[in-house]
């Protein structure tokens, strides 16, 4: 069986960088949900959006795909101010389930096809082939995995430049887990950029180029991988549990 | 793009709605079915308790089919303003928002489309009515009491060209009405969305103050449109303070100069409301695009 790292077809990436963000901060009332963000993220490359539950990875994710606004700060991706042209090129997974529950799953692969030039529908229906999800099948008559799964065939159908996943494998189980992140490689543009943010260091570490750790709302780390099992001697998961020791 | 998010709107909308169509329509023959077959038949029953239940079968159905109509109605209103704060600021909204489409266009889509099944609403209750009035028989009767009107319209001196201005306005009023209902209730779900917490209570809070200072505004415009009344009417050389010498004088004055009078207002309204609906459009879009909080 390949594993996930026989399966990774990345190419050299390009020195463009698909993501910029200067001072970029989000404010809930008095709570800093983020603060004084100021990162570049290269394109071609798989990076961990790596902290502990609260410290601002889905607000910063929220930001890039215009789910909030920023309270200071600039943030351009590709070039271009969040909206309609960088939701072209922008793929997202959120955390929850947001697919219409009424709708089946080729009413929801059409959908996506209408509005996501970049969408493959051969690839989805691929996917689903293999999961042995049947395309009549109602969203709202499948476990909460099976949607799971569902959304994220829809996401790596796209040929994105930039792809947000948030916690993709929180609250599955391990052989899930291989599956999810053998799908996400398996199935992205190699030209695009993955931003995967989790809490879960190890199962991922071995396919990640760069390592962005974010605490209380602030940017503590932003490496390569290589650079920090050079530099800090250390695995990214031992450097995790270094960094946010309670 | 706005093609798509119009066809899968109508797609999400219609089977909530159709529901509703088919059971007015199955209502409708049901009474139509009653009348025609059971109501003769009850008629002619020897049995005093066999005709109470078959009469009171028809005050039921009668009832249910009321209530049916009544509930197409108000669930369509009901309906819309749900979908909007489902699918632009529940979870739903996590799809919507990520569509490579603007936040103006979104608005535009979901109002559009709530206006056009309220009036389908309103359509299928009339057509639902007059098929009753025809299955009763009494549609003649109808035609001809309407001729009748028409007729009395016409020896009033009312018919003329400023008539129909007063239609078109009327239409024009009702629809941009409408419009700025739809936009009241989808601008309080957007300003409802600006609270970190008990943002559903927040969109009510913010409807109520809302309503409040549109009933002062309201006032203030009546008081004002009564002082433009005042002021043109003296000026059209008639008013006096004495009603029974200006009804006399209003007596005299031609239908058409009325109906000009009175479309002078209308297309006032018109302007007033229409530039409100363009206002709450504009804030409804603002808050959607640059205060959307999705947490």
């Amino acid at each position: 069986m390949d594993t996930i790292a026989d399966n990774d077809k990345r190419v050299v990436p390009t020195t463009e960088n698909i993501l910029e963000c200067v001072g970029l901060s989000k404010y809930f009332g008095a709570k800093h949900a983020l603060e004084d963000i100021t990162l570049k993220l290269p394109r071609g490359k798989i990076i961990g959006l790596l902290g502990p539950n609260g410290s601002g990875k889905s607000t910063f994710i929220k930001l890039i795909e215009g789910l909030l606004t920023p309270t200071k700060g600039n943030l351009l991706i590709a070039g271009n101010p969040v909206g309609v042209e960088t939701k072209k090129i922008v793929a997202y997974l959120p955390e929850r389930t947001y697919l219409n529950n009424w709708m089946n799953v080729e009413q929801m692969v059409d959908f996506f096809a209408d509005f996501y030039e970049n969408f493959s529908k051969e690839k989805a229906y691929h996917m689903l082939q293999r999961l042995q999800i049947n395309p009549s099948d109602r969203l709202k008559t499948m476990s909460k995995g099976t949607k799971e799964k569902v959304q994220l065939i829809l996401v790596m159908s796209r040929e994105a430049d930039l792809y947000l996943l948030d916690e993709p494998i929180g609250g599955v189980d391990p052989a899930a887990r291989d599956y999810i992140l053998n799908t996400i490689i398996t199935n992205y543009n190699p030209k695009g950029t993955i931003l995967i943010s989790t809490h879960l260091i190890t199962d991922i570490e071995q396919v990640l180029d760069e390592a962005v750790m974010i605490q209380q709302g602030k940017l503590m780390i932003h490496k390569s991988v290589d650079e920090i099992r050079a530099e800090e001697g250390k695995s990214v998961d031992a450097l995790f549990r270094e960094v946010f020791r309670c | 793009m706005l093609g798509k998010l119009f066809k899968h709107e109508w797609k999400a909308s219609i089977r909530v709605y159709g529901l509703l169509y088919i059971l007015a329509a199955i209502f409708t023959v049901a009474v139509i079915l009653y009348n025609q077959v059971f109501k003769n038949f009850a008629e002619g029953l020897e049995s005093k308790w066999l005709q109470g239940i078959l009469v009171s079968i028809e005050s039921v159905l009668v009832i249910g089919y009321v209530l049916v109509l009544l509930a197409v109605n108000i669930l369509t209103f009901i309906y819309l303003i749900y979908r909007f704060y489902q699918t632009m600021v529940c979870d739903e909204a996590y799809l919507t928002h990520t569509l490579p489409v603007t936040t103006g266009q979104l608005i535009i889509v979901k109002s559009v489309m709530a206006f056009c099944f309220q009036i389908l609403s309103i359509i299928i209750t009339i057509i639902s009515i007059l098929s009753l009035v025809m299955a009763s028989g009494e549609w003649n009767a109808m035609i001809s009491e309407f001729s009748h009107i028409i007729q009395g319209i016409k020896e009033s001196g009312f018919w003329c060209g400023n008539l129909a201005i007063t239609i078109i306005l009327g239409v024009l009023l009702i629809i941009v009405s409408s419009f700025f209902g739809i936009f009241t209730y989808y601008m309080c779900i957007c300003a409802g969305n600006l609270f970190h917490s008990h943002k559903l209570l927040g969109s009510v809070v913010v409807y109520f103050i809302f309503q409040f200072v549109m009933n002062i505004l309201s006032v203030l415009l009546v008081i004002f449109g009564m002082w433009t009344v005042e002021k043109r009417l003296k000026h059209m050389g008639g008013f006096t303070e004495n009603a029974y010498m200006l009804d006399e004088w209003i007596s005299s004055i031609q239908p058409p100069e009325i109906l000009s009078f009175v479309n002078s207002y209308l297309f006032l309204g018109f302007l007033i409301i229409a530039a409100g609906t363009t206002i709450l459009f504009f804030v409804s879009r603002y808050l959607l695009k640059n205060k959307l909080n999705l947490a």
